[in-house]
């Protein structure tokens, strides 16, 4: 029964006032209620594009008008079905009934359809869920976010039974090309859907190998319930998808600010609104709890197979490749070394043949059959795996992703000069770990200036590089899995030699190779790669310039605030007509960060570098601010 | 005791009658049993609603999937989430624990997950019989490890 009480508590606290509706219509309720956001100029638009959102024909620029009308339909109606604007849009009609002094006397639940939509979800808590970085695919290389919606109060025992609300951009067309622009241009719509989460564990835990985040959101019932039936009202609508902005996280903010009217969310985004960094800000404003973890299929695997003893490892391998030898295996060992074995090996197999697994496919279930039924002959019942979440790990205390540093340098045979760079987005190796990509770099928007004195006294400010993307994945090899290390970076730079002082040139560079991760909690990151580097310039014989050679890279995590990292590379390029050039590039790179502090951290590099058999030595000392 | 049967009697007739009406892919199920502490959102509804209390049975509607899903509580939902789990379900039963054991209790109704998840182990060859067995024949075959073992007390 305190139940009623808890959810009428904040209809009836809108104190029903004489005020004039277009006072009603400037509230902040009714413009985050119809996504309205103020012009550069003057008056609002709405997000929302979808026609069917509005109730009148300029609802969509005007929310005085739309507000009129609405109130004229809600006050018209004498009964209520499936399909009018009451049950469409519940939560409009909540309110101003509230705001308007209870007059409305209609029956939401001859609303049928919204009703079994309220009554399927049956929500008591909602968490906002991140699913990791997944650098194979660019649309989801920042993770993405969602709700999840809990039926039960018990603390996540029954996440099973739950539902995601999800938002994202229907896909039309397979070129992943035109799908990439339409994400920038806004050419996808989207929309809200409700799954039941078990299908985004299958997705991404066991699919895609990806960790699963769930925060719970600080809200009451009558908070959730509201959110219910605006999650209802935006079924009804779609969005122009944009993916740096307009995206996934960038709604969830929008909806969440709808039921919490006091906190500005959205406004602090002008330009990304980057999964993970939203969820930095759900915590900074204390929305969220300290957040736990699900582990993806592969993670769990990792976990469980830590400590195991080579012998016992190395037959559990065995039986997941090859599950009809399970009983000879496991015929020496005593029942709990067994179950660890078969439980590992379970767990192995699901990796190994996720993709047939989850199709369902015949053959692999009647060969996982060994393993099951010789785990369920094992009278040892697994103790609850317990929770693995380590704070540190929580994307909700990553950095900040945009920075800009300024430093101040000397190299030689050019002296002094002093570098300014900005970096839009979003992790680099050696940034602040914390809850950040694990052995991996992604970058977009990096531009960097040098401003130089030449020994004859001629001074020039020089755009030093351009970087538009720039990713680095190097996940370690490990007893289970040997991933391929790669690097793609696009952007423009200074040719960097001898005769050409200011000769910026397009680049694409590309390397694969494998890396591998030593010491007690992986401090120790070495990657091998061969490396291609292609360079558009019409000081090169063809325009151009390609480069092939090897590259190693050393990352040393002395502490979360103290990184090093050494990279070296040669590359043979193509000759070149002009003399310009040499046909080798040898470079190493030497670089040290201390973070001493969330968003201020120290910098030191050290650089050489030969072109034409002249060796230039750069030093460097820096400051960057994240922010 | 008397009430779990009845569940389990309803979940047999209403998950053989949904599946003929949905296919395989085992999503839409829908048949709603509210009792014990399930009801607090039909409390809510009725008071955001200015209604009269919900009705008992309701379809389905947001979203385009077919596999946007089963009704809130019980009955159709075993087989709809047998069906989604089919796979953890199969590794956690083998290992006599698991999330989603715990799910799958509280859809039964069983208050202990752990004394179910013991049932459901020792009966793991009675319930996924074959590789090929179809989510509806291990739902039927888990409702007899439950109809035996679960101690419900809703």
């Amino acid at each position: 029964m305190y139940l009623i009480f808890l959810l009428l508590f904040p209809l009836i606290s809108f104190s029903a006032t004489d005020s004039s509706h277009d006072k009603l219509a400037s509230s902040t309720k009714w413009i985050r209620l119809l996504h309205y956001k103020k012009n550069l100029i003057s008056g609002y638009t709405s997000e929302a594009d979808g026609k069917e959102f509005f109730l009148h024909p300029d609802g969509k620029t005007d929310p005085v008008k739309e507000l009129r009308r609405t109130i004229e339909i809600f006050s018209s109606a004498t009964t209520v079905k499936d399909g009018d604007p009451v049950c469409k849009f519940p939560l409009r009609y909540k309110w101003l009934n509230s705001e308007l002094g209870m007059k409305w006397k209609l029956d939401l639940s001859l609303c049928t359809t919204y009703v079994s939509f309220f009554s399927k979800l049956a929500a008591r808590r909602a968490s906002i869920i991140f699913s990791s970085y997944y650098l194979s695919n660019p649309n989801s290389a920042f993770g993405h976010t969602f709700l999840r919606l809990s039926r039960y109060d018990d603390k996540n025992e029954t996440e099973m039974l739950d539902y995601g609300i999800n938002y994202s951009a229907e896909s039309i067309g397979t070129n992943p090309f035109m799908y990439a622009v339409n994400g920038l241009i806004g050419g996808h719509k989207g929309r809200f859907t409700s799954i039941p989460y078990y299908y985004k564990v299958r997705e991404y835990s066991n699919s895609e190998f990806r960790d699963l985040w769930s925060y719970n959101l600080k809200m009451d019932m009558g908070q959730i319930l509201q959110m219910v039936d605006h999650v209802w009202e935006l079924g009804h609508t779609y969005f122009d998808y944009f993916y740096f902005k307009e995206n996934c996280s960038y709604h969830l903010l929008s909806v969440i600010e709808v039921v919490m009217p006091e906190k500005r969310l959205t406004d602090t985004y002008s330009f990304f609104a980057i999964p993970a960094d939203t969820i930095r800000l759900l915590r900074q404003e204390g929305l969220i709890d300290e957040g736990r973890k699900r582990e993806s299929t592969y993670s769990k695997l990792i976990r469980m197979s830590d400590g195991m003893t080579g012998k016992d490892l190395d037959h559990a391998k065995r039986i997941s490749k090859k599950p009809a030898e399970t009983n000879n295996l496991i015929a020496g060992m005593n029942d709990k070394e067994a179950a660890q074995v078969l439980d590992v090996s379970l767990e192995a197999f699901d990796y190994f043949n996720a993709a047939k697994i989850l199709s369902d496919d015949l053959k692999t279930k009647e060969i996982k059959n060994n393993i099951l039924f010789a785990r369920a002959k094992n009278p040892i019942i697994t103790a609850d795996d317990g929770n693995n979440t380590n704070p540190n790990d929580s994307p909700a205390i990553s950095h900040s992703p945009t920075r800009a540093e300024l430093s101040q340098g000397y190299e030689s045979h050019n002296g002094q000069f002093t570098r300014l760079e900005f970096r839009a987005s979003h992790h680099d190796l050696l940034d602040p770990p914390k809850g950040s990509l694990k052995d991996a770099q992604l970058e977009i928007g990096k531009i960097s200036f040098r401003h130089k004195e030449f020994a004859y006294n001629k001074q020039s400010l020089q755009i030093e590089k351009l970087t538009l993307i720039s990713i680095k994945n190097l996940p370690g090899q490990n007893f289970w899995a040997s991933p391929q290390a790669w690097e793609l970076e696009v952007g423009a730079k200074q040719l960097d030699q001898i005769r050409c002082m200011d000769c910026p040139g397009t680049f694409f560079m590309g390397s694969l190779g494998n890396s591998i991760e030593l010491g007690k909690h992986k401090k120790f990151l070495m990657a091998v790669l061969i490396n291609a580097d292609m360079t558009l310039h019409n000081a090169f014989e063809e325009n151009f310039l390609l480069g092939l050679g090897p590259k190693t890279y050393i990352r040393y995590k002395f502490t979360d605030r103290f990184l090093s990292g050494i990279e070296a590379s040669y590359l043979w390029n193509t000759t070149s007509k002009s003399h310009l050039f040499t046909n080798q590039d040898t470079r190493i790179n030497w670089e040290s960060r201390f973070h001493a502090s969330e968003s201020t951290s120290y910098v030191l590099k050290l650089a050489t570098h030969e072109s034409g058999s002249v060796w230039f030595n750069t030093a460097q000392l820096g400051i960057q601010l994240f922010y | 005791m008397k009430k779990l049967i009845v569940v389990v009697t309803l979940a047999l007739m209403t998950s053989s009658a949904f599946a003929a009406k949905y296919g395989s892919a085992g999503c839409g199920l829908g048949s709603l049993i509210f009792e014990g502490d399930q009801t607090w959102w039909k409390q809510v509804l009725a008071a955001t609603t200015n209604g009269t209390s919900g009705a008992q049975t309701f379809g389905i509607t947001l979203g385009t999937s077919n596999c946007d899903s089963p009704a809130p509580l019980k009955v159709g939902q075993a087989e709809a989430f047998v069906e989604a789990n089919k796979v953890a379900l199969a590794n956690d039963i083998a290992r006599g624990n698991g999330e989603t054991i715990v799910g799958l209790s509280k859809v039964y109704g069983c208050n202990n997950s752990g004394e179910f998840g013991q049932a459901l182990k020792s009966n793991y060859s009675s319930i996924f019989t074959t590789a090929s067995a179809s989510s509806t024949e291990i739902t039927h075959n888990i409702n007899n490890v439950a109809a035996s073992s679960c101690n419900t007390q809703i």
